[in-house]
């Protein structure tokens, strides 16, 4: 893809939260939420982001709006330094890009109807009168958008389901035609058969608008059917970037393969045919991460220099990031077919 | 597109779409009051005092200041010597102790209205104000209202009101200012809370300037408690103005009011007790009513409680 | 094999202001000895409502169990668990029963030590002594994978991250060898890599103890890795029973079709279309006149709007609640 086809990049972003302590309050550490990292997302593109929790996923979602203010690095939005720029410029691009959230439930205000909650956006920046006929006449069309009969928009939130409610939290962050939305966990607080509906919603929007995603979620596999591309974090750092089916069929971190093996498949068969890696014990506090290679206290094939050295995020093929000592052409950061990881009771 | 779904869950949707009966509808309404019965005790409770209040001088059969006395310290109509024409009896100066009560409910509910009023307004702006901006004037803020309300509050109280002498005007001021940390308290702690909220979040993320935030995401989610909070407080000031009248710091004795009627009644506690009994049982039901008034409003006012309370 | 627990038709309401939520609306099935049976359902399908039920955990009011039986065959003999008193209940509930919840948090109580919540179980259901039941504490953190179980014996709940907390209340729940383990969502909280840890940790001891496992979930992925048979719920109704080859490659009714096609494959290579089950789920306030599915449902025709469908056998251990045969394309002739 051509380089004028880029509408986001990130650049070594880093955002840390302090850790105050003491009578005085003074800072006494840092939690590195993120921590450096770098990708960009192309226009009408998903990138999908996944990890588990605390790796700072959400964080990085929210420092890439500016909703957090980076502790470093750069972010660019239509070749435009969104780190640079005033709180009013950056309120000025906030139609272009929007947020989905995770919690339906919360982020709707409860006082507010739906009609008011997805028209706020348009209101706010001036484009449409509240109250107007075109500005009702725009929420029925986005209602409608998003598959929910407009009788609903008189309405309040506490009146809908946790899916209905999702889709009203979809009408309000597509209302101001955004080129780039971050959907933060969109689909976790929801039922499957719910899932499936928002998910194919998204797809069907994405198609007709030629919005692009940053899809933040846990769940590997929903992240797989809806992603191009996917970055993997794990304690503040990418892990992995590439290609969905490259990164499924031929992942080069050790974190990426073991993640891949975790994720149950919905088929008792290939469910028991499948090798697996269960990794031992929990991810490290993002508050003290471990020297060199983050993933090295959990990694199965740990050398001196993970312990050491930072790996650097590098590009090993064409679109094939890594941040992996060991990863090379020749396959020699794979997890050999023996190993089980699973310590448990031994 | 899933258009076709807008049928089904129109359909499935019956808390939304089903019509009711009128029977169901009264069957829904005697489910709610009776859940609900002691909030309903509690409003019953309040509209009495504020009727007595209104109304006065329809409801009360002598003048409240008319002494006669040739009847004085008549006991209640219902025991031995007592007279219909005196229900509840009459005072040390044979004044008519219903008539007095019912103006005495006058003295209470001013105070306590425009005491928390005052306290609500003043509270909410210095509680937004820290609860808002954050940092080091939140702290500041808070130093001092932790420094207030470290005091102990009644000698506080009675230390004010003896400085500034007796008068209505003083005692709602009193109140008004002593009474606003706890609400600026409430309203920051609230503020706090909904800055981090998922609704401002996405204010913010769709581009709300602060005037908005404040005045159509946090203010209005604000009513709700400090309605509430208003509720007990206005029952706490009634409590304390009465305190301030048995003290002799509130209203001038020429006012009927409760606590001035209990300071009148201690002197006869012994022997003739109804003279105190009624206007203490007057503060009493008052009390009673706005507690259990609060504590249904905290429910009902919470749109998110309104359906999931069961 | 015998069956360890039989229930029969069971009936859960509440009784709340909006009007009667049928929770549960007559669940009937079987479990074998040391078999893994696994309970699918979205929430409101009344998965959990049932085990709860079972436990005698309903908070009456507003809850209230309005028929059915649950025959456990425990030491005293087979007995009714839904006719016995609340204090007999508490005696099998943590001792022949023990259970799992989604929230280890909420299950431990935060004041005390792991050891001490363990050894209290061990020496208020088996009578051991405080000495004896320390050892089989720390031999249970061990069985349950804890690092460097006398440590952590001394440990309080928050000192654990999230799976040392699951194997603690895994622990505590195995602790009097019981009959059967009853796991409500219980990695519905973890992180992928740790859920994979505890669902392993499961099947071993399901090897090593030879226990019973009701495994509660909405997650048909774990499912097909862990369960030997398979009861979806929809409505507080049972829709389909089977084993769990056999209902993943032969569902028998629309809503587990549904389920099925509306989860993603990490094994497919090219992204399709999910698809997705249109409505919302049902309102548990309407009593139920029909199948509770027929608002959702593409098959549905004039009997789905009529009757409750009853259980129909369609295969062996197979039986799914459908007036519909998805095989032949027809309503079957039932």
């Amino acid at each position: 893809m051509s380089e004028n086809n880029v509408l986001l990049r990130v650049q070594n972003l880093k955002k840390y939260f302090p850790i105050v302590g003491g009578l005085l309050g003074r800072q006494i550490g840092a939690v590195k939420a993120v921590d450096g990292i770098s990708f960009d997302i192309k226009r009408g593109e998903t990138l999908g982001m996944v990890g588990e929790s605390g790796c700072g996923k959400s964080t990085a979602g929210r420092a890439i709006l500016q909703l957090h203010q980076p502790t470093s690095g750069k972010v660019f939005f239509e070749d435009k330094d969104l780190t640079q720029m005033s709180g009013e410029d950056i309120r000025q691009l906030r139609p272009k890009m929007q947020m989905i959230f995770q919690d339906p439930y919360a982020t709707l205000n409860p006082r507010h109807s739906v009609g008011k909650i997805i028209g706020e956006p348009l209101v706010i920046h001036g484009i449409m009168k509240k109250g107007s006929s075109e500005l009702k006449d725009r929420v029925v069309e986005l209602l409608e958008l998003v598959g929910m009969d407009p009788v609903y928009m008189r309405r309040f939130p506490h009146e809908f389901s946790g899916g209905q409610r999702q889709r009203i939290g979809i009408a309000r962050s597509l209302s101001l035609d955004p080129s780039f939305i971050v959907c933060d966990e969109p689909i976790s607080a929801l039922d499957v058969s719910i899932q499936a509906q928002v998910v194919n919603l998204m797809q069907d929007l994405q198609e007709q608008l030629d919005v692009a995603y940053l899809f933040i979620a846990h769940d590997l596999s929903m992240v797989k059917h809806i992603s191009h591309r996917i970055v993997v974090m794990y304690l503040g750092k990418v892990m992995e970037l590439t290609e969905r089916n490259t990164l499924f069929e031929n992942p080069l971190h050790p974190y990426t393969q073991s993640l891949n093996s975790a994720v149950p498949i919905p088929d008792p068969k290939s469910e028991q045919k499948r090798r697996r890696f269960i990794l031992k014990g929990d991810p490290p506090s993002p508050a003290n991460p471990p020297s060199g290679c983050v993933f090295h206290t959990r990694c199965p094939l740990t050398e001196e220099k993970c312990i050491t050295v930072e790996p650097e995020f590098r590009e090993i093929h064409p679109g094939h990031f890594v941040a992996c000592h060991l990863a090379d052409e020749k396959g020699s950061s794979m997890i050999p077919e023996q190993t089980i990881l699973a310590s448990v009771m031994s | 597109m899933e258009n076709k779904d807008i049928t089904t869950q129109r359909t499935s949707d019956s808390l939304l779409d089903v019509e009711r009966t009128f029977k169901e509808r009264l069957a829904y309404a005697g489910r709610f009051l009776w859940r609900d019965r002691s909030g309903v005790i509690g409003l019953v409770l309040f509209l009495i005092v504020v009727i007595a209040a209104v109304f006065a001088p329809q409801i009360s059969p002598y003048d409240p200041l008319e002494q006669n006395l040739r009847d004085n310290k008549m006991p209640p109509a219902w025991s031995d010597g007592g007279s219909g024409d005196h229900p509840f009896g009459t005072d040390n100066l044979g004044r008519d102790s219903f008539s007095r009560i019912v103006y005495g409910a006058r003295v209470s509910l001013t105070v306590g209205f425009f005491g928390v009023l005052i306290a609500g307004s003043l509270g909410l702006v210095i509680g937004a104000i820290a609860g808002y901006m954050g940092g080091r004037v939140d702290t500041a803020i808070m130093s001092i209202i932790n420094l207030i309300l470290s005091l102990p509050y009644l000698l506080f109280v009675v230390f004010i009101a003896s400085v500034l002498g007796r008068s209505l005007l003083n005692v709602i001021l009193i109140f008004g200012i002593t009474d606003a940390p706890i609400f600026a308290r409430v309203t920051r702690g609230e503020v706090l809370r909904m800055r981090e909220s998922g609704y401002v979040e996405s204010a913010i993320s769709a581009g709300a300037r602060w005037p908005r935030i404040i005045f159509d995401h946090i203010l209005p989610n604000l009513i709700g408690p400090l309605i509430t909070l208003a509720t007990f407080e206005m029952s706490a000031m009634i409590f304390y103005e009465a305190g301030l009248g048995f003290l002799g710091l509130s209203v001038p004795p020429t006012i009927p009011s409760w606590g001035n009627m209990l300071a009148a009644g201690r002197k006869y506690l012994q022997a003739y007790p109804w003279i105190a009994a009624f206007p203490g049982l007057a503060i009493m039901f008052t009390s009673l009513g706005m507690n259990l008034l609060g504590d249904w409003l905290r429910d009902v006012l919470d749109p998110r409680l309104r359906r999931s309370r069961k | 094999m015998s069956n360890i627990l039989e229930v029969n038709n069971l009936v859960t309401k509440f009784y709340t202001l909006d009007g009667v939520v049928n929770a549960v609306n007559g669940v009937s099935f079987d479990l074998e000895e040391g078999e893994t049976l696994a309970i699918v359902g979205e929430s409101g399908s009344g998965k959990s409502v049932t085990m709860m039920s079972l436990l005698g955990l309903i908070p009456m009011p507003p809850g209230k169990i309005e028929a059915g039986a649950a025959f456990f065959s425990g030491d005293e003999g087979r007995r009714d668990l839904l006719q016995m008193s609340p204090d007999e209940l508490r005696d099998v509930r943590g001792g022949q029963i023990g259970f799992v919840f989604q929230d280890p948090i909420s299950t431990l109580n935060p004041i005390l030590t792991i050891g001490e919540q363990i050894s209290e179980i061990l020496t208020r259901h088996k009578g051991m002594s405080k000495d004896a039941a320390r050892r089989r504490a720390i031999e249970l953190l061990t069985q349950v994978g804890i690092p460097d179980p006398e440590l952590r014996y001394k440990a309080f709940p928050f000192q654990f991250s999230g799976g040392m907390r699951q194997r603690v209340v895994i622990a505590i729940a195995i602790a009097c060898t019981p009959k059967i383990i009853i796991a409500d969502e219980p990695t519905t909280a973890l992180d992928v890599t740790v859920q994979a840890q505890i669902v392993d940790l499961f099947k071993r001891l399901r090897e090593a103890l030879g226990v019973a496992v009701i495994w509660i979930t909405h997650d048909l992925g774990v499912v097909a890795g862990v369960a030997e048979r398979v009861l979806v719920m929809y409505g507080g109704r049972p829709v389909e029973i089977a084993l769990v080859n056999d209902l993943y490659e032969h569902p028998q009714h629309p809503y587990t079709l549904g389920l099925l096609g509306a989860l993603p494959r990490m094994d497919a290579r090219e992204s399709e279309r999910l698809v997705s089950i249109k409505g919302t789920p049902p309102d548990l306030l309407l009593p139920l006149r029909h199948c509770p599915f027929a608002w959702r449902c593409e098959h549905a025709f004039d009997r789905c709007w009529q009757e409750i469908p009853p259980l129909i056998t369609v295969g062996e251990q197979h039986q799914t609640s459908c007036f519909y045969d998805l095989e032949e394309g027809g309503p079957r002739d039932v």
